[in-house]
């Protein structure tokens, strides 16, 4: 810091001036992303399936042909086995798997071809669809970034007091930010904050009512439940896939990923935590009369909380978790610090990055625990 | 004393399962709950019950547990629906009304107490309370205000705040009182209201709600299985076994006149000598002797009355004027617990 001359000071004051103007990018950002490009994208959608949908005989066709073939690759392979076979143990070696031509067809023709097709005539709504989240999460990483460090030291150590309300965490959290600071990775974390933050605000923006969905009706939580179960469990590089041919390498596109993989658990949880309201209290709302939504406002969401914060929680540690995973795509921070590291064999920054990262996580786990804690105080039922 | 009916419950069954109109059948075959579940995998949750429910009186439902008293109640406010059979409410069918209509009724005619007290726990005494009136789209000043003269009304007076977690069991239940009675609702559905209560303060409640009873005058439907409390509370009772209605009628006709061994058998413990009051035993119209003793006595104290002379029949008073006798032979029989024979079955306990 060295002495303060007066412009330092005047640095603070532009950076306060500043202030409004990030807020409002960023709100701004978030709020277009919700009420005009994601309406406006999955307005298209509906057109291109339209439209898509004219040449649907050309395309069943396609791709009857294909499975056809496929199908047909099969018999075949199954009759070359049972006629050429000569008969001995090593013939059970292998399985006798679609021969390569026809698993070239069916991969090409019946999977890459169509989603090329998807995205060349429906990439166009696709870069409508991630600019204003472009906006909000440059304007959120430059706010964080532009920020003298004691305010955002400040701030954070507010933050976690005001969640937590114990010391002990709170110098956790100084020290997490010390390490950040002293390994000179604050602009890097910065980064990961308003990825984290950015992708923490859509998975419950989108979460929570999808979890509320699933909870009012028996056949929708059917339906999503494998969904839930497939983005769990599927290897997360997977849908790297589309999301790296839809968005390019791209900060949005880490987003995505991350906003992808850590949703499941606040869904889950939400849907869960509703389920469990007790019945008598759920009775007792219909029995003075409350309609759906006085009952979900005024009953079944504040019964639910504790759980849905248990959700929140684990989406978080997931989104963490998929920070240095998402860097493959372009998500910048210390996850692509990590990644880097790894590229480079560099075991000191790869140890320093992951540290931070590490840190940050604990940090989150300790203070959010504490919050859950805090609010079941009054929220048992009965005697 | 003719009343106006409020409730009237027409030939009303319930079956639980997968096809209930089918198993229904059935029912009206002549299927009994036993039957019902053995050969058809259905639960005969109400078998063809007729009761109608006079206003300003307390309507006492009892039987066995699973005898089907909370879904007989269940269907008042259609918490539950019918498989068949009706339900009506100041003359307007229940179920032929939309959802505003129900909701309608729910809010504002009907309230109801539960077993399990069923208090929202993350709101505090008085926001309970005012909950009915809030779902009616009142302010919250407003129904905190007019549901503080309910909280005072049933002794929660400096509770306001409190949580319920932080109630014992009956202050719980009298935070259900309140917030039922705050709607000025005029029919009174109470659900076992009392039974998770220590005996003496399901005593304290009881006299509560009798208060305010007498103040009030609301219809209430009243259900338990504690024979003491319904007649204790009851105007009239109501007997269900299997889901069916056994017995109805003056609490007194059924201490006398037990119609089966069911409804003995509920009644073998009471203390008949305090339940059984001289009316049900007078010979009217005739002449007594020099005692006298109010129709509305309990044996036990015209027995006291008439120790000394008890080959001379007492009159009977109504309003001090004669309105009968009473022979002391006639009392120590109905004192008398009936025979073992009779209540030894002990086959439903
Ligand atoms: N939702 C339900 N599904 C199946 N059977 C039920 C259901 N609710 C109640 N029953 C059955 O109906 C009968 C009456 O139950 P209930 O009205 O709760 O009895 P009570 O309140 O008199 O103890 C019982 O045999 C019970 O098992
Ligand atoms: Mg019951």
């Amino acid at each position: 810091m060295g002495d303060l001359k007066f412009d330092e000071f005047g640095d603070i004051w532009i950076f306060l001036l500043t202030v409004p103007g990030h807020l409002f990018n960023l709100v701004f950002g978030l709020g277009k992303f919700l009420v005009i490009s994601l309406p406006i994208t999955l307005y298209q959608f509906v057109i291109w399936l339209g439209l898509t949908l004219i040449e649907l005989p050309v395309t069943l066709f396609k791709f009857a042909r294909v499975v056809l073939l496929a199908g047909w690759g099969t018999i075949k392979n199954l009759y070359l086995f049972l006629v050429t076979n000569d008969w001995s143990w090593n013939a059970l070696n292998d399985f006798p798997s679609l021969p390569s031509e026809f698993r070239v067809l069916l991969n090409l023709g019946g999977i890459n071809k169509p989603f090329d097709y998807f995205a060349g005539s429906y990439g166009f709504a696709v870069k409508e669809f991630i600019l204003p989240l472009r906006r909000a999460m440059n304007d959120l990483r430059d706010f964080i970034d532009f920020m003298p460090w004691p305010i955002f030291f400040a701030l954070v150590l507010l933050l976690v007091f005001w969640v937590s309300r114990k010391m002990g965490v709170v110098l956790l959290a100084l020290a997490a930010l010390l390490f950040i600071g002293v390994f000179g990775l604050m602009e890097l974390a910065s980064q990961t904050f308003s990825l984290m933050i950015l992708s923490i605000i859509l998975c419950v923006l989108f979460g929570i009512p999808l979890g509320i969905f699933m909870s009012a009706s028996d056949a929708v939580d059917r339906a999503v439940k494998p969904i839930l179960d497939l983005m769990q469990t599927m290897p997360s590089f997977v849908y790297l896939i589309p999301v790296l041919i839809l968005f390019g390498v791209s900060p949005v596109a880490g987003l995505i990923a991350v906003v992808i993989y850590a949703m499941p658990p606040v869904v889950r949880l939400t849907n869960l935590g509703i389920r469990l309201v007790p019945f008598e209290v759920v009775e007792a709302s219909h029995a003075f009369g409350a309609t759906y939504i006085q009952r979900l406002f005024g009953t079944l969401i504040p019964l639910a909380l504790p759980n849905v914060f248990a959700g929140i929680n684990q989406t978080i540690m997931m989104a963490l978790a998929m920070v240095v995973i998402a860097a493959l795509v372009g998500a910048p921070g210390l996850g692509a610090e990590v990644l880097s590291a790894q590229g480079t064999v560099n075991l000191a920054r790869g140890l320093q990055s992951g540290t931070a990262v590490a840190l940050i996580a604990i940090v989150i786990d300790r203070s959010l625990y504490l919050y859950g804690d805090r609010m079941q105080q009054h929220r048992k039922v009965g005697h | 004393m003719s009343q106006n009916i409020k409730v009237s419950i027409k030939n009303l069954y319930k079956v639980f399962g997968s096809n209930p109109t089918e198993a229904l059948q059935h029912v009206y075959d002549g299927l009994g709950k036993v039957e019902l579940l053995a050969q058809h995998d259905h639960v005969l949750g109400l078998n063809n019950i007729n009761i109608d429910i006079p206003e300003k009186r307390v309507q006492v439902i009892m039987g066995l547990s699973g005898s089907g008293k909370s879904t007989l109640i269940r269907h008042l406010n259609r918490l539950i629906d019918p498989t068949a059979g009706e339900v009506e409410v100041d003359g307007v069918d229940v179920l032929k009304m939309n959802p505003s209509a129900l909701r309608d009724l729910r809010q504002k005619k009907m309230s109801m107490v539960f077993q399990k007290f069923a208090l929202m726990p993350h709101r505090t005494v008085s926001d309970n309370v005012a909950y009915g009136l809030m779902l009616q789209g009142i302010r919250r000043g407003e129904a905190k205000e007019r549901s503080q003269k309910w909280i005072d009304r049933v002794g929660l007076t400096g509770f306001e705040k409190s949580y319920p977690s932080q109630l014992s069991g009956g202050m719980q239940q009298r935070v259900g009182l309140a917030r039922a009675l705050a709607t000025d609702a005029d029919i009174l559905l109470m659900d076992e209201a009392f039974s998770a209560l220590d005996p003496l303060i399901r005593t304290d409640m009881q006299d509560v709600l009798l208060e305010l009873q007498a103040e009030l005058n609301k219809t209430i439907i009243f259900i338990t299985h504690d024979l003491d409390e319904a007649l204790r509370i009851g105007d009239d009772i109501a007997i269900l076994r299997d889901g069916g209605l056994v017995q109805q009628g003056d609490p007194q006709e059924i201490v006398l006149r037990p119609i089966d061994e069911y409804v003995s058998d509920f009644i073998m413990d009471i203390n008949r000598g305090r339940v059984l009051k001289v009316r049900s035993l007078m010979n009217a119209g005739e002449k007594g002797g020099k005692v006298e003793v109010d129709q509305d006595m309990a044996l036990e104290d015209a027995m006291q009355k008439m120790k000394d002379t008890p080959n001379e029949p007492a009159t009977v008073l109504k309003d001090g004027k004669a309105v009968g006798a009473l022979d002391m032979r006639v009392l120590i029989d109905a004192i008398e617990r009936p025979a073992p024979e009779t209540a030894s079955g002990n086959v439903y306990r």
